[in-house]
């Protein structure tokens, strides 16, 4: 079979180029006729003429039917050795031409390799941005609902604490009346429920605002001044007083004279936690007494309220102090809240009780003596 | 006589051309190499031009065909060069890395070109990478649509080998109009 002149020109030209040329010849039938060159460079040995070509070089699955010229770049067969290919269907059969370019691939894969590390390393950059971002618009959706949280507690808190004005206000305006009123029987008594039924309410209003904050009682902080001892206890001597008297109970306060008039402590927190105590004693204690005892001690302000009540089994003693899930009435209420505060005022609260014996609550906070005169 | 049985193995052999199509890195010549020699590098080494690879499998139990798996350049696009790499495929293999959802998009560009250009072969469309699931971007929502149009869709891992047989020889029967 004669080479056409065409192909002889054109290996003559890469030969030229110092290019290695392998050859192939396949016949009308598929059959491998003839090679030259070196088909060994590219992994092709042990080739047997007169077989089908296909059976021997893979890579011409589906390629001799083609009645034009193909043109494949870069064929790497078995070896490391990449080829151009060229198949040129002739009269006689198709010739294949194998044309070395392994140092043009290994320089084209250097170049390539960079330009795809590269934009990997691109595409994971920006998707770890965008990680970033959403993260940031994620925390600053959280702090916008949390911020409303905090809004919505703080406008509940302060239509509770404008609905106490009114009980208070009648309070007071009853307490007037009553020490202009000679002690006429019947009146007094008619003055001094309502002042009883608008103390409770008063009280109940209190709670519901402890129990409000108690969320945020962490965050509570001190306002620490000089407080008159004497005066705070009196005052609350004078809230319940009547309330006491109207349940035919017996409200007595006795302050140890080692008690100075001045202390520094947060007074409206400590008045907050005798309020507590002694509503629940007064409460919980259908006739006998309930008492408030004051004294001071290496700068520590010791208080103990013992009531003659119907007593805390042992077992709700240990669940007296743990906040009350809401909505849950008619228990002693805002103890836990006045634990905390104890304890933020650097104390401790206990209870000692059973069973129709009474309970009592001792406790102290720490209240030095105020420098300078 | 003695050597018949040699001869009748030679003669029954069927060949089938199997080109792998697919944007570059999504892990062509990594299914190649776990599949033609159980093996997998972590090492990226990119594929430029052609490398041609063959596997003989047992579709059945008397048929065995010889696959040439040609794992071509990966690119987001044809060009003149990998589309003359097609010619004579029998069918391909379509892969997507399942950590970068933009190769699902090639990978769907490369099928439109690919059939255009070879008209329509059978092929498999694999999500590969698929130990990566904590990187996963390609929701099924996403592949919901060609699943509906009946495309066949396979989850693989050239680095555990999960799908990668079956990936293979799922192609072989559809090729050989074998029910599957
Ligand atoms: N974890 C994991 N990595 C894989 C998997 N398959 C491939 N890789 C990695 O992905 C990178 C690219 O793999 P290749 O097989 O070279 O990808 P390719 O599609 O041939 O890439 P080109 O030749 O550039 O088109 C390599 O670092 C592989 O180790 C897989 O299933 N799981
Ligand atoms: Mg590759």
């Amino acid at each position: 079979m004669a080479i056409p002149l065409s192909i002889t020109k054109y290996i003559r030209s890469m030969w030229m180029a110092e290019t290695v040329i392998t050859y192939l010849q396949v016949d009308k039938q598929g059959n491998l006729k003839s090679w030259g060159g070196h088909p060994r460079h590219y992994g092709l040995s042990n080739l047997i003429a007169d077989r089908p070509a296909t059976e021997q070089l893979y890579f011409l699955e589906g390629l001799l039917t083609a009645p034009h010229s193909q043109k494949l770049e870069f064929v790497g067969l078995a070896t490391d050795r990449y080829a151009h290919v060229s198949i040129i269907p002739t009269t006689e059969g198709t010739w294949v031409l194998l044309f070395d370019a392994t140092a043009a691939h290994d320089q084209k894969q250097k170049m390539q390799q960079q330009v795809n590390e590269l934009s990997l390393l691109t595409y994971r950059q920006s998707q770890l941005l965008q990680g970033l971002e959403a993260t940031r618009k994620s925390l600053e959706e959280e702090k916008q609902k949390l911020e409303e949280v905090i809004e919505s507690k703080t406008n509940y808190i302060s239509t509770l604490i404008k609905t106490m004005q009114m009980p208070m206000e009648c309070v007071d305006g009853y307490h007037q009346l009553l020490n202009k009123v000679e002690l006429i029987e019947a009146r007094t008594t008619d003055y001094l429920n309502v002042v009883k039924n608008n103390t409770n309410q008063l009280l109940s209003d209190i709670n519901h605002v402890l129990d409000e904050t108690k969320s945020e009682a962490g965050q509570v902080a001190l306002y620490i001044s000089h407080c008159e001892i004497k005066v705070l206890l009196e005052n609350l001597v004078s809230i319940f007083q009547s309330v006491a008297q109207a349940k035919g109970l017996l409200f007595s306060l006795e302050i140890k004279e080692n008690v100075p008039p001045r202390v520094m402590l947060d007074e409206l927190r400590f008045q907050q936690i005798l309020i507590n105590l002694i509503t629940n004693g007064l409460k919980f204690t259908p006739k006998g007494f309930v008492t408030v005892t004051m004294s001071w001690e290496r700068e520590q302000l010791h208080f103990v309220v013992a009531d003659s009540g119907s007593g805390i089994s042992s077992e709700a003693q240990q669940k007296i102090f743990m906040p009350s899930p809401p909505n849950t009435t008619d228990k002693s209420m805002g103890l836990a809240i006045s634990q905390h505060f104890v304890k933020l005022m650097g104390g401790q609260l206990t209870v000692e009780s059973s069973p129709k014996m009474g309970s009592m609550f001792k406790g102290f906070v720490v209240a030095p003596l105020p420098l300078g005169p | 006589m003695n050597s018949l049985p040699q001869l009748i193995t030679k003669m029954t052999i069927i060949q089938k051309k199997i080109c792998m199509i697919g944007d570059f890195s999504v892990g062509k010549t990594s299914l190649v190499a776990r599949f033609v020699r159980q093996s997998f590098s972590d090492k990226y080494l990119t594929t430029v031009g052609v490398k041609i690879d063959t596997k003989l499998i047992n579709i059945t139990d008397d048929t065995q065909v010889k696959l040439i798996l040609w794992d071509i350049a990966g690119s987001d696009a044809l060009n003149t060069t990998t589309a003359s790499y097609l010619r004579g495929a029998a069918g391909y293999l379509l892969v997507a890395d399942g950590t970068r959802r933009p190769t699902w998009d090639s990978a769907l560009n490369l099928q439109q070109a690919v059939s255009s250009q070879i008209g329509n072969k059978p092929f498999v469309l694999l999500l590969n990478k698929a130990d990566l699931q904590e990187q996963w971007e390609i929701k099924p929502s996403l592949v919901e649509p060609q699943t509906q149009q009946g495309w066949k869709l396979l989850p693989t891992s050239a680095k555990t080998g999960m799908g990668v047989e079956e990936a293979f020889s799922l192609l072989a029967k559809q090729i050989l109009e074998i029910a599957t």
